[in-house]
């Protein structure tokens, strides 16, 4: 029998999603920030960052910061780099059984057992590159010597071009076990299982999309996630002094099922 | 359904119990008399653990065992050699056949005490940590969890309901016990001769009183019968009441202890530490920077629970978000 | 007022003329009235003055202690015919005591010159050869105080109680007495006497005893012990469970 069970609802992920949502906007709103010229008492250029974005953030208390900073786009050929923005509006996750998030029917619903799915609604902002910005001397149209012109960081915007994309995703999660000795590390990470964007023409485009998405989630962004189911609820019941490890023996651990994410834990104290 | 749900094994709340649960050393004596013997006991113990735990459904749980180590364990022995009086009687009575005042005494002789004063002998000490090893304490109690916050913690607490302390028994000590009252009671003889009277007084006495020997006295005195184990167990629990002694002394340590504590406010995202220039959009005024720190984000814990349930514990709660 | 252990047990010379501890004279009131009785210290000064009642339905013994600390009882009661009896528990002043006729100057009876029929009755606790005289008409004898030998205690042996009688007429008889420690010596006055008993020759008991001593108390643990080492184990879990639980 295991010493420690933990389980969570997802009802109550998601009211932890909007509730950092709302308190934190840095982790959900990543900016490259556009640039803005002005002239201050003495005739000199001063330049500052112009965070631009799709959606508004709403104001943060004192001390919290909207956006997180992201380097601004390149694209080959043009002479100064372009902002952007990556905006997460909405984030919904759903345990089996799937009773929040409704699948495209690409994810052939209903949801599998021990699955989850996750909706997001993600919001690109991407800067228009005017011709004249596209050689150094045509960057003079604001009133710059090509020495300035040429210490331009990133294109001056004001607005970006805005997109709006849903994606949905099913994944599961699994136990990597690294044999290093003398005791094996146990890793819960992240699988997807499929990725569907929603509303993409022409069909290819978003499947290439899809594709990228998923190579870029299972290739950089998912090996970097490893949840910590061992430590969370030690640590929420203040236990000292001890070495969680998953109960083996258990058709599944961690376990996504009714509508709860479920960890057993065998506990060795020290 | 609540937010979260935990589950504690029996197995797991007793090893988290025993964390909390060691104590500090807790001190006791008493004394007692009997008849002329005065005995005193001066002990140290402390507490070990729980032995073996019980969930019974409901918010009790049964600690079946609760083991304690003993650091101390020193008794003490007074002895008052009983008066002995002397002469005291009816020097002169009428014989019981008289005609009149038949059996009356017409003259007593008043006599005088050859022994006085309390205690003759001691009190000395008698050290029996050496029989540590062979006394056995049985301590069970029931308690009862319950949820209370705390400060910035939602803690369990595990409140004494009733304690049960057995008297305690002696393990055959393998002769340790014989020899260590051997050994008090020859310093008992010895100290009383050479700080009493002259040999022909103590040899008055101990003639009137049937004695041979000092250490025949003794003896008599100490009624110690077939068992010596049984004997020191009978002075300590019935006479001294050692185990309710033990009880005093362990139970304002038992009272309450915190067996799970959980952060209340829960901390949702932690703090962090980070460059001023990795972000922006902040309201005024910025930060001066190079870095800063962002506060955690946290939220109340509310509807918490706590029972048992067969073998297993189990708290609940919903989060305030 | 009982002795204690000192000053008893530092008497080694008991006088009848000087009362002190663990001595006792004993004078019969044949005729029923109303004496004086006055206790004085060896220098003549009165102590203390009694009122003694001799009558037909008073208790049939009085004992008076003349030595007594607070001062003797203002008044005492005797049945006629039976005796008074006079004691002291003064640590230090020996003392005498005189009976008169209630208002009478003249004593009738005084202490320290014993009449016949007067008892006269001591505790000799230490061990040794005494000499017993009658200072009046120098009559003397031998008493003998035995040694309270262990070795006789241990082989069953137990010292004599009750008193021991002599007479004090024109001699003392009997001329050589024994007694145990703890006996008391009760003398029958016959002639006028005044009763002393010296301490010639303490007995400190025979040399080989203390040597005896250590040995018997070595035994005597090694055995009772010895005994009580050989029983069988114990299992604290023999003992029932106590079943009321305190709170």
């Amino acid at each position: 029998m295991a010493d420690l069970y933990a389980a969570i609802t997802d009802d109550a992920v998601n009211r932890i999603i909007n509730f950092v949502h709302a308190r934190a906007p840095y982790l959900f709103n990543y900016v490259a920030p556009s640039v803005r010229i002005d002239k201050d008492q003495s005739g000199n250029l001063v330049m500052q960052d112009l965070w631009v974005t799709c959606s508004p953030v709403p104001d943060t208390p004192r001390g919290i910061p909207k956006y997180r900073r992201i380097p601004p786009f390149q694209l080959p050929g043009i002479a100064v780099k372009l902002p952007c923005s990556i905006q997460l509006i909405d984030l919904t996750i759903d345990f089996h059984p799937g009773d929040i998030v409704t699948l495209p029917a690409q994810l052939n619903p209903p949801l599998a057992a021990q699955r989850f799915a996750l909706n997001a609604m993600v919001q690109f902002g991407l800067a228009c590159v005017p011709p004249e910005a596209v050689r150094l001397e045509g960057l003079s149209r604001y009133g710059l010597n090509a020495d300035y012109a040429r210490r331009l960081e990133v294109l001056p915007v004001d607005s970006l071009e805005c997109f709006l994309i849903q994606i949905f995703a099913i994944g599961h999660l699994f136990v990597e076990t690294k044999p290093p000795t003398p005791t094996p590390l146990q890793n819960i990470r992240v699988a997807v299982d499929g990725l569907e964007i929603v509303d993409i023409e022409p069909k290819g485009l978003e499947q290439a999309v899809e594709c990228y998405l998923v190579a870029m989630l299972k290739g950089a962004i998912l090996p970097e996630i490893v949840l910590g189911l061992e430590r969370i609820p030690v640590n929420a019941l203040g236990i000292q002094a001890v070495t969680p490890s998953l109960t083996p023996g258990l058709p599944n651990n961690p376990a996504v099922e009714q509508n709860e994410l479920r960890v057993w834990l065998d506990l060795a104290f020290s | 359904m609540s937010d979260v749900s935990l589950s504690v094994s029996e197995a797991a709340f007793k090893a988290a119990f025993n964390k909390v649960y060691p104590s500090i050393s807790l001190p006791f004596d008493g004394s007692t008399s009997l008849g002329p013997i005065w005995i005193g006991v001066d002990a140290v113990i402390h507490i070990e653990g729980a032995g073996d735990i019980d969930f019974e459904d409901g918010n009790t749980f049964l600690l079946k065992e609760l083991d304690i180590g003993w650091d101390k364990l020193i008794l003490r022995l007074g002895i008052d050699i009983p008066t002995v009086k002397v002469g005291k009687f009816c020097v002169l009575r009428m014989p019981d056949d008289a005609p009149f005042l038949a059996g009356e005494c017409l003259w007593e002789f008043p006599g005088g005490e050859v022994f006085g004063g309390a205690p003759d002998i001691g009190p000395i000490t008698i050290n029996l940590n050496a029989i540590i090893p062979y006394v056995v304490s049985e301590i069970s109690g029931r308690y009862k969890i319950s949820l209370a916050k705390d400060g910035a913690k939602l803690v369990l607490k595990a409140d004494v309901e009733s304690l049960d302390v057995d008297p305690i028994s002696i393990n055959d000590t393998f002769g340790k016990l014989p020899a260590i009252l051997k050994g008090a009671i020859a310093v008992a003889a010895a100290q009383y001769l050479t700080s009493h009277p002259p040999a022909w007084l103590i040899d008055a006495a101990l003639g009137l009183l049937g004695f041979p020997s000092v250490t025949e006295l003794l003896l008599d005195l100490l009624d110690i019968e077939d068992d010596v184990e049984e004997w020191l167990m009978d002075v300590l629990n019935v006479s001294i009441g050692i185990d309710n002694l033990i009880y005093q002394a362990i139970l304002d340590e038992v009272l309450s202890k915190a067996v799970f504590e959980i952060p209340d406010p829960y901390e949702l995202v932690p703090s962090v530490t980070a460059d001023v220039a990795d972000f922006g959009g902040f309201p005024d005024p910025v930060p001066p920077g190079p870095k800063f720190t962002i506060k955690p984000e946290k939220t109340d814990i509310l509807n918490p629970s706590a029972a048992f349930d067969a073998d297993t514990l189990h708290i609940h709660f919903d989060l305030g978000v | 007022m009982p002795a204690t252990t000192r000053s008893f047990t530092n008497s080694v010379e008991f006088d009848s003329a000087s009362l002190g501890r663990a001595a006792s004279i004993a004078h019969r009131m044949p005729q029923p009235g109303r004496w004086r009785l006055e206790a004085r210290n060896g220098a003549g000064r009165v102590l203390a003055r009694t009122l003694v009642r001799v009558a037909g339905g008073a208790p049939v013994a009085a004992a008076v202690n003349v030595g007594a600390p607070d001062g003797a009882p203002p008044e005492v009661a005797v049945r006629t015919g039976t005796y008074l009896s006079l004691h002291s528990s003064l640590p230090r002043d020996p003392v005498f005591a005189l009976l008169f006729a209630e208002e009478g100057e003249e004593p009738l009876w005084d202490s320290r010159r014993l009449e016949p029929g007067d008892g006269f009755a001591c505790l000799p606790l230490r061990p040794g050869r005494y000499r017993l005289a009658n200072r009046l008409n120098g009559a003397e004898s031998v008493l003998t105080v035995a040694y309270p030998d262990p070795r006789a205690t241990a082989k069953g042996r137990r010292l004599a109680t009750g008193p021991v009688r002599v007479r004090a007429g024109e001699r003392i008889e009997p001329v050589d007495l024994a007694m145990d420690p703890g006996q008391p010596l009760v003398v029958d006055v016959a002639a006028a006497a005044q009763i002393v008993l010296t301490l010639e020759a303490p007995d400190d008991g025979p040399p080989e005893l203390a040597e005896w001593k250590a040995q018997r108390n070595e035994e005597t643990l090694a055995a009772f012990f010895e005994r009580r080492t050989r029983a069988t184990p114990r299992h604290g879990s023999d003992r029932g469970r106590d079943s009321s639980g305190r709170s």
